[in-house]
This record gives C-alpha cells, structure tokens and sequence, in this order.
C-alpha cells in the first residue's frame, strides 16, 4: 500500500498505568531506546504502520501531571509535548481507578492538546465497575478506547483511533473547566494578556507555570502583566485561604469527579484491595520487610546465577569446540581462534545470566513487588545519600555489573541513576571470584572464606563512602523526597513478562556486545605485534605495555609483567585475570608459579587491586551508554583506578612495615 | 463525640481517617503531592504508620515522614 504520510504519537500515562505494555504491544519489536536530550532518562520509540500511515509512538515518562517543575520526568513531558508538538497524545489511563488518572488527560485537553484517551486495564476494572466510554467520549469530545494491554484486548482498536484523531483533528479551543471562585481574577487576566490567547493560558499562569511566565514576559506590556498576575494571586490566597495552585487541582479534582460519577456504575466491591493490603502489612512490615527483601534477592539470585549457570557452560563449551574446529592455519585463523571467538564467547557467555535477570526483574516489577522494595529500603539507602529503589541494582551487581547497572534505569531521578551506576562496579561481581579463588587457596588455606568475606565487604563499605563522597561533590541540596504510589499486586502476564525481558536482552546484545567484540580484537591485534612473536608473550606488544606498568605496581608488591598483562586484560573482563596468568605461566603451573611470585600480603594487594580497579569493558561501555556522559565514564574509570592501586599500595606498604605475612 | 483537630497526617493512628486541610511549606514536591490526589478536602485513611501508607481514592502511596509532617488534616479525637 502507498504511504500516506507519517504521525507522530506520544504516549502519556501515570508510572502504573501499562503504559509500557501498551507501547510493546503497538510497536513490538520494531522499537531503539535512547536518552533524552540533556538527561539520562531513557526514551524510547517505535513506529507501527497502519492503514497506509507510518506512526512513530514515543513513550514519555511515566508522569502525574505537568505542574511539578521539580520533576524532571515532568519536564521532559512537558517539553516535548510543547516543543515537538505530536500529532496525537494517547493517555493510558488505569480504568480501576478513573477518580486520579483522569488528571493528566483532563489537564491536557484543557490546554487543546489532540487526545485518545486508552482506558486500559479494562479486564480488572469490569469486574466491580460498568464505564460507558461513548459517553465518556461524547463528554470530553475526543476518541475514548478500551484495552487491556497484557493480553492484547483493544490495541487493534487503538489503533484505528489514533488515526482518526489524526484526519479529524479536533480544533485546539480547549476543554473548558469552571474555576468557581477564581473565574473573576481569570477573566480580569484574560483580558490583559489578550483574548487571542487561549484560556489555559491565563489558568497555567496563575499556577505558576514558569514557561507561560516567561512567555508573557515578552508581550508588550509583559511587565505589567506579571505585576497583575502577583496581585492576583495574592488576593486569591488572602480571600480563600488558599493559593491559586491548590483550588486550581482542587477544582479539576472535583470536575473529575463529576465526570466519573456519570459515566460509570459501581457493581459490587473491589476485594482486590483487601487482598492487596494484607500481602502489604506483610511485605512492608517494620519487621518483616528487610528479612523479605533479602529472602526474594537470594531467590532471584539463585535463579539467575544456579540456573544460567549450567546453560552458561554449555555456550562456553559450544565455544571451546568451535575454537579448535576452525580449519586452516595463519593470521585469519588465528584472528578467529584468538580474537573474535573469544571475544563473542565473552559476551554470550553472559546471555543466559543476563536474560534471567530482566525476566525476574520485569516480573517483580510487573506483580508490583518492586515499588514495595524500595520502600522498605529506604531508611537504609538514605544514609548513603541513594534512594530506596538503589538497593536493587546494588545488589544485583554481586552478580554482574553489567545488568545491575541496566536495572538502574527503574530509577527516577538524575542523581540517584548517576550514583548508583558510578558505585555498582564496587560490587565484587562472579567474575572476580576466580580471582580470590585462586590467591586464597594458595596463601591463606583454610581462611578462605574470611578473606572473601573481607573483600566484598570492603567493596561495600567503600561504595557508601563513594556514594557519600560523590553526593555533596556534586549534587548539593538535590533530596527527592519520597512520595511512591503502591500499586495493587498483579498475577503478572507471561506474554508480557517475555516481550519485556526480550526487548530488554536484545539491547544488550545488540549495544554492549559490539564494544565487548571490537575490544577482543584490538587485543588481539596488540598481543600479535611484532608480526612473528608468540602471542601474548613478554616480545609481543602487550607484554612490552605489561612491563612499562609493572614499575607502577612495584609498590604494591606485584611489579612483575605477567601481573600487570594479567591485570590489563582484566580490563576485558575480570574472568580474564586467571586465565591470562594461566598462559603467561604455562610451563610450570599456576598454583606453584604464584606461590612462587606471590607473598600472601602482596597476594591480598592483588585481590584488593583487582576488586577495584577499573571496571571491565562491558561495565565501562554500559556505564558510558547508560549516563550518556563521557565525564561520568572517565571519573568512574579513573576514581577506581586511583582507588585501587591506594589501597592496595596502602596494604602492602603498611603490611611490609610490620614486616610480618598477614596469615 | 469528640471535637474536630488539626493534626500533621504523621500523627494518625493506623486506621485513622481525616481530610487534608493544608499541605505547609513551599518545598518542591508538593506540585507532585497535589496531581498525586493529596489535595485539601480529600480524605486520607493512615494503614501503616510505620512506615507510613496512607489510601486516598482507594489507591495506596508510600510517604517519607519529612513529607508526611508537612500534610495537615482534621480529624475528629475524643480528648
């Protein structure tokens, strides 16, 4: 069929509403996720064609309304409603519960915004409530839609109103609501601004809308106007008692209320709640809630690191075979067998942890459990400088980094995001445990696990300092205080779940795969220089860049160029440590060769180092797509590299002060 | 009966029911407290108080104390 054009759709709705569900239902797999320009909010975009049109959905933040300047979900909304002006705006709306989530919609029809209103979750609501959703379309004017996006019910529908409301687009004059009280003042306004201005714009003053301020500002008696405007308001407060803001919500509050009451029939109760309730004086019980929290991260734990696992070894041993199959002999062979396959192996082997992970996390998210645990959380969290909802990402980068810093995106606010990401990598993750493995058995057999223990916990202790430290550097004053609605607890839908974790996994692949791989083979470009050297051997390049560090790492005990070679391709991924040491000393075996090399303090520097030091390349190019920010990217990398050869500078000198091995 | 008080929502007992009268302080979430359905003249139900829950149109949100002190309500108490 032939094009008839493009329409650009936003989709709008409160953070509970299946907004997501709904934009993976129109848009399927044909959809990239970015950043907003300026901030590190996720932005996310699709397209769909449909009846000869191509529709670019674009899902905004998950937002209340467009007053909250503090917001900057709110912002953002905002400013692209207002500067990209889109074709058509779809509010989702959570048909259970019509009395708050009619707020956002209603606030944008009065500013003449062209509007579908998606009444979603429809399937829960029918149970104890009848909406006549033609008259609530007859009502308010615009295409009014049924859906329930987990299982798919009304999107075709959807769709077909979204281009309706494109080729009749309504006239921009605006849902008129009656401000009672306030209606003098509005029309003394109205008048001074000018008629020809729209009527929502003397109400968005008067709330303070610092946009539509600035904007009458440069009118021709824009001076003058704002003095009327101070003085209005000021009476208004003085009068009533309340300033304009508040009878302004307060009267769409009570519009809404009106509007509910016609167009809907309660049938029976809700028991939904009751329910919900009762899981909630468990879950988020004084008592209970921390013991809970740490119960479902161990489970979630197991699942993704018992059960990727095995899966895990299977990728990795499909790879070892590959390796020893490639046929031929010279540079192109051992391209692949040294550097491509080992470079994809590194990222596929992580594939089935990392699936897992977004599985649990959309299905913890989905059922509503996540919003409790940052609740229960909070308390903690806030005396590192972090939000509640923090402690999930922190501690799923125990497991790996790399996702961990992916569940930061559930975060809001800008500093919380930022903090978090710049501390995860502190987290000791699976990869480095090889490492202590490996160094602890030789040197301090039998004390194995204190000395693990000792490790992470200093990875923790020192990401609250980090987190305090980073806070009042750069983020003076910012506190988001908490205010979080709890949705009810939901069976969530498989489908769902799956499309979720899916499009979560893809762009994993697809973005930090490709840095992973091209890394690999700089790498091993780098081990095959000179042309003719045995690669990765002390002639090769990298080994003359192994021994050009190794004087740095002298006065941490480990000035040797195997080590730093070791601690280079660490760089890679952490796993890579062992494995690097294990070929540098091939001929006479590891264990023997560090226990040789090694003394147990300089072993426990070199575990200290490697915990530290610079985060391994997925980290890095995640860290880096995830702040959208080089200067974040470079302080994270050069804060742990600093930090790293301190400490472990700092215990091997004081170590070998005392002149005593530490076992 | 008891007389009608002004309490910060803070200090209601679980169960306890009252309507907001005012939200003090210009501090910067109130914007967000208001479009959230936290707006004088509702009525809130406390069913938590630790940490604190409250229900407001049947929909529940979770509150820090700094903000929870800064919501007044009326509530009628046998004193």
């Amino acid at each position: 069929m032939e094009e008839k054009g493009f329409i650009r759709v936003a989709l709008a709705g409160h953070p509970n509403s299946g907004k997501t569900s709904v934009f993976n239902r129109l848009t399927g797999s044909k959809q990239h996720t970015g950043n907003w320009p300026g901030v590190t909010v996720e932005k996310k975009e699709g397209y769909f064609s449909y009846m000869g049109y191509k529709v670019i959905v674009t899902d905004l933040p998950g937002i209340y309304g467009l007053s909250s300047a503090y917001s900057i979900d709110e912002r953002i909304a905002k400013t692209f409603l207002t500067e990209e002006n889109p074709d058509v705006i779809v509010v989702v709306v959570d048909s259970t519960n019509l009395d708050r989530n009619l707020y956002l919609p209603i606030q944008l029809l009065e500013m003449g915004f062209n509007l579908v209103l998606d009444l979603n979750m429809i399937d829960e609501a029918r149970k104890f409530l009848k909406i006549n959703s033609t008259e609530l379309s007859r009502i308010l004017g615009i295409p009014v839609v049924e859906t329930a996006a987990n299982t798919g019910e009304g999107i075709e529908d959807l769709k077909k109103k979204i281009i309706e409301a494109f080729e009749k687009r309504r006239g921009d004059k605006g849902l008129k609501i009656d401000y009672g009280r306030l209606e003098d003042e509005i029309e003394r306004l109205w008048n001074l601004v000018g008629r020809e201005y729209p009527r929502w714009v003397v109400i968005r003053a008067l709330e303070e809308d610092q946009d539509v301020l600035n904007m009458i500002k440069g009118l021709e008696n824009g001076a003058e106007i704002i003095e009327e405007i101070k003085a209005s308001r000021d009476r208004i407060t003085r009068k009533f008692g309340f300033d304009p803001e508040t009878i302004i919500v307060e009267r769409r509050f009570g519009y809404i209320k009106g509007l509910v009451r016609r167009v809907t029939e309660r049938k029976g109760t809700e028991d939904r709640l009751a329910l919900s309730d009762k899981i909630d004086s468990i879950v988020t019980n004084r008592i209970l809630g921390i013991p809970i929290f740490t119960l479902v991260m161990f489970f979630t734990f197991e699942i993704v690191f018992k059960l990727g696992g095995p899966i895990s070894e299977l990728i990795d041993e499909a790879f070892i075979t590959l390796s020893g199959r490639i046929p031929g002999e010279g540079p192109i062979h051992s391209l692949l067998a040294e550097g491509v396959i080992p470079g994809l192996r590194a990222v596929l082997v992580f594939l089935p942890n990392i699936a897992l992970l977004f599985l649990v996390i959309t299905i913890l998210e989905d059922s509503g459990y996540m919003a409790r645990a940052a609740f229960v959380m909070d308390k903690i969290m806030h005396t590192m400088g972090l939000h509640g909802k923090s402690s999930i990402p922190m501690i799923l980068g125990f497991g790996c980094n790399v996702p961990a810093i992916m569940a930061t995106r559930t975060l809001e606010s800008e500093k919380d995001r930022i903090l978090t990401i710049m501390v995860i990598p502190l987290m000791s993750c699976s990869a480095r445990l090889p490492i202590y493995v490996l160094f602890s058995s030789v040197f301090f057999p039998g004390k194995e696990g204190v000395v693990l223990f000792s490790l992470y916990m200093l990875g923790i202790v020192l990401a609250v300092v980090v987190a305090k430290l980073l806070d009042t550097l750069f983020f003076k004053g910012e506190v988001a205080p908490l205010v979080m609605e709890l949705p009810p607890y939901r069976m969530p839908n498989l489908r769902g779940v799956l499309i979720q974790t899916w499009i979560r996994t893809e762009l994993f692949l697809r973005k930090a795969g490709m840095i992973i791989f091209s890394v690999s083979v700089l790498v091993w470009i780098l081990g095959n220089i000179p042309f003719g050297v045995e690669y990765a051997s002390e002639d090769s390049l990298i080994g003359k860049i192994g021994k050009s560090i190794s004087p740095l790492l002298e006065p941490a005990g480990f000035g040797f160029w195997q080590a730093a070679v070791s601690l280079l391709f660490g760089i890679l991924a952490k796993e890579v440590v062992v494995g690097t040491l294990g070929t540098l000393y091939g001929r006479e075996g590891l264990r023997e060769a560090i226990s040789r090399e090694f003394t147990p303090l300089s072993a426990y520097s070199f575990m200290i180092m490697s915990l530290i030091y610079i985060p391994c390349v997925a980290t890095v190019a995640v860290i880096r797509r995830e702040t959208n920010s080089w200067r974040w990217t470079a302080l994270a990398i050069s804060y742990s590299l600093l930090l790293g050869w301190i400490l472990s500078v700092l215990v091997y000198q004081v170590g070998s002060f005392f002149n005593e091995p530490i076992n | 009966m008891g007389r009608s008080v002004e309490v910060p929502l803070l200090f209601l007992g679980p169960g306890e029911k009252g309507i907001i009268s005012r939200i003090v302080g210009g501090f910067c979430a109130r914007a967000r407290l208001e479009e959230m359905g936290l707006t004088p003249g509702k009525e809130v139900e406390l069913l938590s108080p630790n940490p604190i829950i409250v229900s407001v149109d049947g929909v529940r949100i979770a509150l820090g104390y700094g903000i929870a002190s800064k919501i007044l309500v009326r509530t009628r108490r046998r004193i």
